[in-house]
């Protein structure tokens, strides 16, 4: 076990430690910490990459973030939002637990009430709040609206755990709807856009969690060490296939006419119901006569990108719960058994309490890895983002920004946005997903 | 010692050398060998030069080799020095980061292909070669070119080597490109009974059907008439919308080029409500190009050039277009004969293109293959004298017969085997309504807008009102783009023309002698000259600009929403 350094030995000798240190210290403030400082400071530039630099102050947040008249309002009905919504999830103060759910119902439908009545009362189609028809301000707004008033009559009438998940869900996702309009009117289309279709894959890799969790379960609960050690050797050695080559697997996978998913779809008469289905709801995807495209489809891309990779078990996420659930005592096993625990009971109430840990630092790594991630899109899609540029996620819109528009600058701001966000979705991870001790 | 080594020891602990030396022996070859080649370099007899490209398709390597041994001996036998050429193939893809970054490294090799990357690296890091093109080529002795000027041999006088922001030249091109549609003629003998291309855009589209319904009765699930991918689209699509927009160009050329597809031209033709897709010949421009697209493989848009060329190489197409640099690959991977035909275009008795289509374009013949010599070579007179080399008429038409591409050379004849990609020099002059620059923000949206229609996912109108809807925010972020680049321009001219100016007026102060006085003297006059010529471009940028100002004076509504949208000051007065 190490042992801890007093403090008179790093007063008498210690400065060779710190010399140990040294290298590593300077190897991250060179490659880490510089480069990020770097490109904060390059966001207020305009900034080609190379010999064109010129102070813009805050021109490229404005571009982004949108600047109007109404911006300082917006922003101020936002922070009122966002207020109020932790007060109501969060239940604090004491005493505006009851007051602060109708507060937010309020503001929702006084908003709501704005734009519909500047849409009816100035019967000008023309006149303009955010760059959009007030008709259409007032169209959009009814979403999140709804879902507000939804999850506060939810909370405030039904009781029990998951009348509070499903008002929470509701809850957050009025307010992501209002914010998502907000931006997308105000501010830079794409980017925010963007922002939407990586909220759907972080939503989607959240569930795509679960398959690696119970595959480290089964390989756990397996008696024989052997057949263990041989699942585990298993997971470990799709490791050292190349990404690029699981990518090229994937994209023949997809292909229309040769890829092994219509082939499937097509002998096991799925297709055909699949047509069926198609015919009633009016996709306008599947048809006789042609073989569904699922990367050039705008409609399939991103059904498809989620689809990515299935089952979904992360060969580094199964080693991280294997390594958690090696930790849990035999003890507690035996006890559950002689209690007469059944196995799904086993993993709800033993076994995933005791890899919060891990399933949170997944889950951090996972929503950083989501946020960022541009570079399958971009390497299948180009940088255009795909059909009708549906998967222009907000990694690629600054990698083209950058690389390919030459605003550097611009996209080191996009690089700053992208990094509050995960700030504060790391924030609210550690916040609400509790590990028991 | 630990108590865990105690209960196992290292059974072999020499074991632990052996990969440090492996290591060290690799190192210590990798830094031998290096080493080496330098001092061979350095110190021997022999020039070597160094050429990068990114030509790796089939057998151009092999071509270019043939050539440097001859171009070796030849330059031997006239002045006993030995030379060795060395070719670097980079990949397309790299190809742009690697010379920018052998650029500013300054380990550039001493000859680079011209191309794919930005252009303001031509002018800072390759030498001009202004004065050699206007002197004969002296590997053209005892020829026909024989006192003629270098440049005066090139079919296209060598335009496409002079650099406008400058007017100098810049490297030699060594063959010219042309679009064509390669068929397979085994195919089509055997469905249609004759390998005779069809010749009016009907008959292909008749063609195609054929062998649509070919297909599905013989059960070829993976056969499609036309092999394509996004990269085909942009070809079809640059003859097919060129072809019916031809008067629509011409009509709102406002530069008087002969051609519509500058970014002003745009962006005016806008605000005065004169751009719009939903004009009888854009519609006729793009329906003919969905027409086509019909017979495309589905997905085509998501797939790559190298899926569509493997698609036809293996016969599961009947008809590809590509250029003429993709003729030595199709030829080496196909097991079957291939035909070469133009793109066949509606008559003017079709009753629903006709009256849109004038006949075939005019094609320029521009360079391609533009090998240019950089400033870090330290035998110029030998890299000059290989292109020199390289475009004698009768080179010229060996090294491109050897990789079957077109000549670039007056006199020099093609392969027979391509001579349906010889330039059409006769014919309508090419507007490129829809030449879209890859790095804009307007080639974005139309790109984005336009995948759906040419999937047959959205109709045309649909496409015009979601590019139409995003139109004026992409104008607003390339019009600020343009006017802030010539900006930077102008300012930096500023500083070259002081640095010049002052060393025009203080040479003798400057330096020691008269001699050397008078050579910085007139260096500074030249390049005051050079810089003056390279302020063309922001200057045409002010006209430009003083002519939008008076759009959204006269408060244009197109030209008010652009203004709207722009988060930088255009008339911004410098200080």
């Amino acid at each position: 076990m190490a042992k801890d350094i007093s403090s008179e030995r790093l007063r008498t000798g210690g400065w060779m430690l710190y010399l140990f240190i040294l290298p590593s210290v300077l190897l991250i403030a060179t490659f880490a910490y510089f480069p990020a400082a770097n490109a904060m400071y390059r966001a207020f530039f305009r900034w080609n990459g190379s010999n064109i630099e010129e102070f813009t102050g805050l021109r490229n947040f404005r571009e982004l973030l949108g600047w109007s008249p109404w911006t300082p309002l917006l922003w101020l009905l936002v922070l009122v939002w966002v207020a109020l919504l932790v007060m109501t999830l969060g239940g604090w103060p004491e005493r505006w637990k009851r007051r602060s759910p109708w507060l937010l119902a309020v503001l929702a439908g006084g908003a709501w009430a704005v734009f519909a009545g500047a849409a009816v009362m100035g019967a000008d189609a023309d006149a303009r709040i955010l760059n959009l028809p007030v008709q259409a301000a007032a169209r959009w707004l009814a979403t999140p609206v709804l879902c507000t008033f939804a999850g506060v009559l939810l909370r405030r009438f039904f009781a029990g755990r998951l009348a509070g998940v499903a008002s929470a869900a509701l809850l957050i996702f009025g307010f992501l709807s209002f914010f998502y309009h907000v931006m997308r009117a105000t501010g830079d289309r794409i980017l925010w856009s963007g922002f939407a279709v990586t909220f759907i894959f972080v939503t989607a890799n959240i569930v795509k969690m679960v398959p690696s969790i119970a595959t480290a379960v089964v390989i756990h609960r397996l008696k024989n060490s052997r057949w263990q050690y041989f699942y585990r050797v298993l997971f470990v050695i799709p490791m050292i296939i190349p990404g690029m080559v699981m990518l090229l697997l994937w994209k023949f996978f997809y292909d229309p006419t040769q890829g092994i998913l219509n082939r499937l779809l097509n002998s096991t008469g799925i297709m055909a119901l699949l047509q069926k289905l198609d015919g009633v709801f009016h996709w306008g995807v599947f048809s006789a006569t042609s073989h569904p495209a699922w990367l050039g489809d705008a409609n399939l891309v991103i059904p498809s990108l989620i689809f990515w990779g299935f089952p979904w078990v992360g060969v580094v996420g199964v080693l991280i719960y294997l390594a958690g659930l090696s930790s849990i005592s035999t003890d507690v096993y035996e006890a559950a058994d002689i209690d007469g625990v059944n196995w799904f009971t086993k993993f709800l109430h033993i076994e995933l309490p005791l890899i919060m840990s891990q399933v949170r630092i997944n889950l951090v790594l996972m929503v950083i890895g989501t946020l960022q991630d541009y570079g399958n899109i971009l390497v299948i899609l180009g940088n255009g983002g795909g059909p009708q540029g549906v998967a222009m996620v907000p990694g690629l819109y600054m990698f083209r920004n950058a690389f390919v528009e030459g605003y550097a600058g611009k996209g080191c701001a996009i690089g700053i946005i992208l990094f509050f966000f995960i700030l504060i979705l790391t924030e609210i991870n550690n916040r609400f997903v509790r590990v028991e001790k | 010692m630990a108590a865990s080594d105690t209960l196992h020891p290292h059974p072999r602990p020499w074991m632990n050398l052996v990969g440090v030396c492996i290591l060290v022996f690799c190192y210590g070859a990798a830094v031998w060998h290096t080493f080496s080649t330098r001092r061979q370099e350095k110190t021997g007899d022999q020039i070597v030069l160094r050429l990068a490209h990114w030509q790796l398709e089939a057998g151009i390597r092999d071509g270019l080799e043939r050539m440097f041994r001859k171009f070796e001996d030849r330059y031997y036998q006239d002045t006993g020095r030995r030379v060795k050429i060395v070719q670097n193939g980079i990949s397309e893809r790299v190809y742009p980061q690697y010379v920018q970054t052998q650029c500013i490294g300054r380990t550039a090799p001493d000859l680079v292909e011209i191309g794919k990357y930005d252009s303001a690296y031509t002018t800072r890091f390759f030498l001009p070669l202004t004065v050699d093109v206007q002197k004969p080529n002296p590997y053209n002795a005892g020829t026909p070119l024989d006192g003629v000027a270098w440049a005066d041999t090139f079919l296209d006088g060598m335009v496409s080597s002079l650099e406008p922001s400058n007017l100098e030249y810049y490297g030699a091109g060594l063959s010219t490109f042309t679009v064509r549609i390669f068929y397979n003629k085994r195919l089509m003998k055997e469905v249609l009974g004759t390998d005779e291309p069809p010749k009016t855009y009907r008959e292909f589209l008749q063609v195609c059907e054929t062998f649509r319904q070919w297909a599905r009765k013989t059960g070829r699930a993976d056969f499609v008439p036309i092999a394509a991918a996004n990269y085909q689209v942009g070809l079809f699509r640059g003859q097919y919308t060129d072809a019916a927009a031809l008067e629509w160009g011409l009509r709102h050329d406002r530069t008087y080029s002969g051609r519509f597809n500058g970014f002003w031209e745009r962006l005016l033709t806008y605000a005065d409500g004169e751009y719009d897709f939903r004009d009888p010949a854009l519609r006729a421009g793009h329906e003919m190009l969905a027409r086509l697209t019909a017979y495309f493989p589905p997905g085509f848009m998501s797939q790559d050039r190298m899926e569509s060329g493997f698609r036809f190489t293996q016969g599961n197409a009947v008809f590809i277009t590509s250029g003429s640099w993709d003729a030595m690959s199709y030829f080496v991977q196909a097991d079957f004969p291939i035909g070469i035909m133009d793109f066949p275009l509606p008559g003017r008795d079709d009753p629903e293109f006709g009256r849109f289509v004038c006949g075939r374009a005019f094609e320029s013949g521009e360079a391609g293959f533009r090998i240019g010599i950089t400033k870090f070579t330290k035998h110029p007179d030998v890299a000059l004298a290989l292109l020199q080399f390289l475009t004698t008429p009768e080179n010229n038409e060996e090294l491109n017969r050897s990789f079957k591409w077109i000549p670039m050379v007056k006199g020099a004849r093609p392969h027979p085997g391509i001579a349906a990609f010889m330039p059409n020099t006769r014919g309508f002059w090419g507007i490129s309504p829809f030449s879209l620059w890859a790095s804009d923000r307007c080639s974005l949206i139309y790109e984005q807008a336009s995948w759906g229609f040419v999937e047959h996912k959205t109709t045309y109108d649909q496409f015009v009102g979601e590019y139409e809807a995003n139109l004026p925010d992409a104008l607003a972020v390339d019009l600020a783009r343009t006017v802030m680049s010539s900006r930077d321009q102008i300012r930096q001219a500023g500083t070259g023309f002081s640095w010049n100016l002052g060393g025009r007026l203080f040479a003798g102060t400057l330096e020691p002698t008269p001699v050397r006085a008078d050579s910085l003297r007139e260096k500074a006059e030249m390049r005051t000259k050079y810089l003056w010529e390279s302020q063309i471009g922001p200057l045409s940028t002010s006209c430009w600009l003083a002519r939008w100002n008076e759009a959204v004076a006269k408060r244009q509504p197109r030209a008010l929403k652009i203004q709207g949208r722009l988060s930088a000051d255009l008339n911004l007065k410098e200080e």
